[in-house]
């Protein structure tokens, strides 16, 4: 009896086990899948489901053409479809971002995959009727009636994508858009909040993309940021490594001294700046400083020292520099690799050559203490072992039933001595303080 | 050490007594108010999460509830704990139970009775499983706690009781001196009887609190807080604090243009404001009790076995990794415990050792390693990008990285749907390593989100918890960290540092690396 019963339950559990995979399958698959966006409102991702609901539905996003983080988007089921608003009002996508998308259905643990979508989140503002030309690795996309320029940004880019090689050691890894914006508001549009107000062109060498402001400059100066610009996506292929992001000032350093090839200008400002305190290269290998000194100090900085490296050592060490960080080298690994000197000697020689004082941080102002009072906590209740016996703290406020009491037997005191006083002059002494507190 | 004051003329004495005696009985048992004048304090406190104890989801959330409530006790300037709603607290001789006397005269916002009744029911609503707190277990260590947070026991197992209206008598499991310093952590603060379970219960407005500052009245960029005049300490010198939740600009941009008084900043950001003459005398650093780390869903294959968790571990070189990551500046981590708190004499970490790291996948049953199948990391807590190259190339495996919105994900890890491998950015609840230890790797810990139960882990925790003196304690603590490393339920990986943009004048801030801005204890300098 005890055998059969054993056997009707392996019979029953090799028949769910077979069943499972068919009630996984429940989920049989996806319908039909779009996606659409509004520059600076949504982008709006929808999925048929005519089989109905797994138990979980998720959007992947990836976004642009490097391998990275997949971002993942829990999406409720609505009936057979699915909906997934993302509001770039709020969360902003920097435009010509390139998007592959795929729905996840999880049912019972087990996970399919839709096919993958594509979706190009573009700057379609209203009144912006792109336009688009060719220059060999670069396209360039424009508006309005400015196409001469446009054109003309063009035609610089492929002599500074060449030089920017050349000095970098390294090609450029693939096509690059130039997006031209005729007014700050449109370009400032397009750069999204957290853009510091001294920008006039900008670049996101993982989408690929350069964006360039008329109004940034004279003509001359547009011309350099065009070589500016590509520099830093020629430097970001170069360099490209999982591990560790090259010095700012050294990038920023390469794309100015790559616009004149040479230094001269920011060599001026260095000088006039020596006296008054240089930034320490660690200090800007992140972010740039804010404000017209700090961040015109930096670049120049920055491009001072590349100047001197390829001076003191020639091209060829700003391409071993970037074959080491494609490698995994920290930045004073890498600037070893191309100078073949010790970072922090490196740097010394630059200060002293400028006649500075090697940088220091600057004091923090002292935080006072607090004024209010709070007493001390009680004796042994720190965070060694529980105190054994008890541990009583002042009040901290200066009034609790101890006040109430204190003041009749103040009152009565008070009587005492003032009786006393009136008849001897007695000095009367008080307890302000409280145990553990300080004296206001 | 009280001021000795002579009075010179008897005539005065009596004045100026009776007046003192007239002030004291008429202020009976309200706090005495300190001045609550002068300019707002505008601090970058960012997104408004909620107004609820029972849901802190973040530091901000944290920092939030420390103004708007109070609790047993409060963390002074150094991080010690300080009599708050109690006045005094007593132990038993073995430790394990604390007597705490509440205050008499004490009020809400809104002018009702705060008595230890309301202690009790609040802490009871933290426990209460129906209300799904985010941070319940801050009070495992009260006797029934974890019962009561699992749903396993009611409110009368938890131990808990408030005899009369001002005394709160607490069992615990075991011995735990720094009880005080848990009593000061915000989740603990007593809400008022409004409180409902679930839902938005709290508003700006109709706010009621305990802390203070109330939450007076919410627009699109701020959350105005205004001083609280029945908090217990009386209402604070600011008499308003301004909660930025939208800044104009970059922080450090809306800083330097007076748009706010205070505001954290970006490790990338300090590093330059260090040497900016105008900006660097307002740059305050410290190290933060903080701690990034990744863990791994331990009750799932393949880390639920032990040796490929520690193989995943030794493939990483952190402090490599963390200096090319984070520059030169990071502190790579050892323990799950920051520095500012670690017990004397905790084993530093084993050093990445990847022929070591490859065996032991080999004997786990992964020597072709493409049974282990593509590893997921959920990287919404770090970057892990440098990590997931190291995995591919050292061990050979397939490394898939995904990242969410923080509030799905934190809702994905509360709903026990965790990734393979998750990273998390966690701030110590209070000022002692317990805080670390319990509340991430013990089984009834609610942030134990990797599932660890490692029976020998908490019995060395325990004692650990237990040890009375310094010596005792420092060797428990190494045998627990030693349980740690060798099992690698996680992988510490850096230690958190603050950056801080303080207006001059601004005083009373405390030690930074705790990092509780308890607003009631600032003031402006005239």
């Amino acid at each position: 009896m005890r055998s059969r019963l054993l056997t009707l339950v392996a019979l029953a559990a090799i028949a769910l086990a077979v069943a499972w995979p068919v009630l996984v399958a429940a989920f049989s698959g996806f319908g039909p899948m779009s996606a659409s966006a509004q520059y600076g409102q949504e982008m709006t991702f929808r999925i048929q489901l005519p089989c109905g609901a797994p138990d979980r539905l998720e959007l992947l996003l990836d976004f642009g053409d490097e391998p990275g983080s997949t971002f993942v988007a829990p999406v409720l089921v609505s009936g057979t479809s699915a909906t997934y608003t993302w509001d770039t009002s709020t969360r902003y996508l920097t435009p010509n971002t390139r998007i592959t998308y795929r729905w996840r259905a999880t049912t019972a643990g087990s996970s399919q995959l839709s096919p993958t979508g594509d979706l190009l989140y573009a700057d379609n503002r209203a009144g912006f009727a792109w336009r688009t030309a060719g220059y060999g690795s670069a396209t360039v996309h424009w508006y309005g009636a400015h196409e001469d320029e446009a054109r003309h940004f063009g035609e610089l880019s492929s002599g500074a994508i060449a030089r920017a090689e050349s000095l970098l050691g390294h090609r450029l890894a693939g096509p690059i858009d130039i997006f031209v914006y005729v007014t700050q508001a449109d370009f400032f549009g397009a750069l999204g909040p957290g853009a510091r107000e001294w920008t006039g062109a900008a670049t996101y060498p993982n989408i690929r993309t350069v964006f360039m402001w008329l109004g940034g400059g004279p003509t001359d100066y547009l011309d350099t940021a065009v070589t500016h610009e590509l520099t830093h996506v020629v430097f970001h292929d170069a360099t490209s490594n999982p591990y560790h992001d090259p010095a700012r000032w050294l990038n920023e350093g390469i794309a100015v001294w790559s616009e004149r090839q040479g230094a001269a200008a920011q060599e001026a400002t260095v000088r006039s700046e020596a006296s008054a305190g240089l930034f320490a290269f660690d200090a800007i290998s992140g972010q740039f400083p804010i404000g017209t000194r700090g961040s015109s100090l930096a670049y120049a900085e920055g491009t001072t020292m590349v100047d001197r490296i390829i001076k003191a050592y020639g091209r060829g060490a700003i391409a071993k520099i970037t074959a080491a960080y494609r490698l995994g080298a920290t930045d004073a690994e890498a600037l070893k690799a191309g100078s073949g000197i010790v970072a922090n000697t490196l740097y010394a020689d630059y200060f002293r050559a400028f006649g500075a004082a090697q940088p220091k941080p600057v004091q923090p102002a002292a935080i006072k203490p607090s004024i209010v009072r709070t007493p001390s906590g009680p004796a042994g209740s720190g965070p060694l072992g529980a105190p054994a016996g008890s541990g009583n703290a002042a009040p901290a406020a200066p009034s609790s039933v101890g006040i109430q009491t204190a003041a009749i037997i103040g009152i009565v005191v008070f009587v005492l001595l003032a009786i006393a006083g009136v008849t001897a002059g007695l000095v009367i002494y008080r307890r302000t303080g409280r145990s553990g507190g300080t004296d206001g | 050490m009280p001021r000795r004051l002579r009075f010179p003329t008897l005539l005065r004495t009596v004045a100026a007594f009776l007046a003192a005696l007239t002030l004291a009985v008429a202020i009976g048992d309200s706090p005495q108010p300190v001045s609550a004048a002068g300019q707002p304090l505008r601090y970058n406190g960012g997104a408004v999460g909620s107004l609820d104890p029972a849901r802190i989801g973040d530091a901000s959330d944290v920092q939030l509830t420390l103004q708007l409530y109070a609790g047993l006790t409060r963390l002074d300037e150094a991080g010690d704990p300080y009599p708050s709603l109690a006045s005094s607290w007593s132990v038993s001789s073995d430790g394990l139970t604390y007597t705490f006397h509440l205050r008499s005269g004490l009020r809400f916002s809104d002018g009702s009775v705060l008595d230890a009744g309301d202690v009790r029911r609040s802490w009871l609503r933290l426990l209460d499983p129906q209300v799904h707190a985010s941070a319940p277990d801050v009070l495992n260590v009260i006797v029934g706690a974890a019962d009561r947070i699992a749903g396993r026991a009611g409110e009368g197992a938890v131990g808990i009781t408030a005899p009369d209206s001002r005394t709160l008598i607490v069992k615990l499991r075991h011995r735990a001196g720094y009880f005080p310093a848990i009593t000061a952590t915000p989740a603990t603060f007593v809400v008022p009887r409004s409180a409902r379970p679930t839902g938005t219960w709290q508003a700006a407005g109709s706010f009621v609190g305990s802390g203070p500052y109330m939450a007076a009245e919410s627009s699109t960029d701020k959350l105005v807080l205004r001083a609280n005049p029945n908090y217990v300490a009386g209402a604070p010198p600011i008499a308003e604090v301004d909660w930025i939740t939208t800044l104009p600009s970059d922080e450090v941009t809306a800083f330097s243009q007076n748009q706010v008084d205070l505001t954290g900043i970006g490790g990338s950001d300090a590093t330059w404001v260090a040497y900016d003459p105008g900006l660097g005398r307002a740059l305050h650093r410290a190290a933060a009790l903080s701690v990034q780390y990744l863990g791994f869903d331990t009750k799932k294959p393949p880390f639920d076995d032990a040796r490929v968790r520690r193989a995943f571990a030794l493939a990483l070189d952190r402090p490599r990794l963390v200096e090319l990551a984070d520059g030169p500046a990071a502190v790579p981590a050892t323990s799950v415990v920051p520095p500012a708190i670690q017990p004397p004499g905790i084993p530093k970490g084993a050093s990445s050792d990847v022929t070591a790291a490859r065996r032991l996948l080999d004997e786990a049953g992964y020597r072709d390693r493409s049974t282990l199948g593509t590893i997921t990391v959920n990287a919404t807590g770090l970057d892990v990008t440098a990590i997931a190259a190291t995995w591919r190339s050292a061990l050979g495996v397939t490394v898939n990285v995904e990242s969410m919105t923080f509030e799905d994900y934190i809702g994905r890890l509360d709903a026990g749907q965790v990734p393979q491998v998750f990273t998390i950015n966690w701030v110590a609840d209070y000022p002692s390593p317990f805080a670390l230890y319990d509340l991430l790797l013990t089984p009834a810990a609610h942030s134990n989100y990797g599932r660890w139960n490692d029976p020998r882990f908490e019995m060395l925790l325990e004692a650990a918890a237990a040890a009375s003196t310094d010596a005792a304690q420092a060797s428990a603590y190494a045998a627990v960290e030693k349980e740690v490393e060798g099992q690698a339920p996680i992988i510490p990986w850096s230690y958190g540092d603050s950056n801080l943009l303080v207006r001059p004048g601004l005083r009373g801030l405390g030690a930074l690396t705790v990092g509780l801005l308890d607003f009631g204890l600032a003031s402006w300098d005239s």
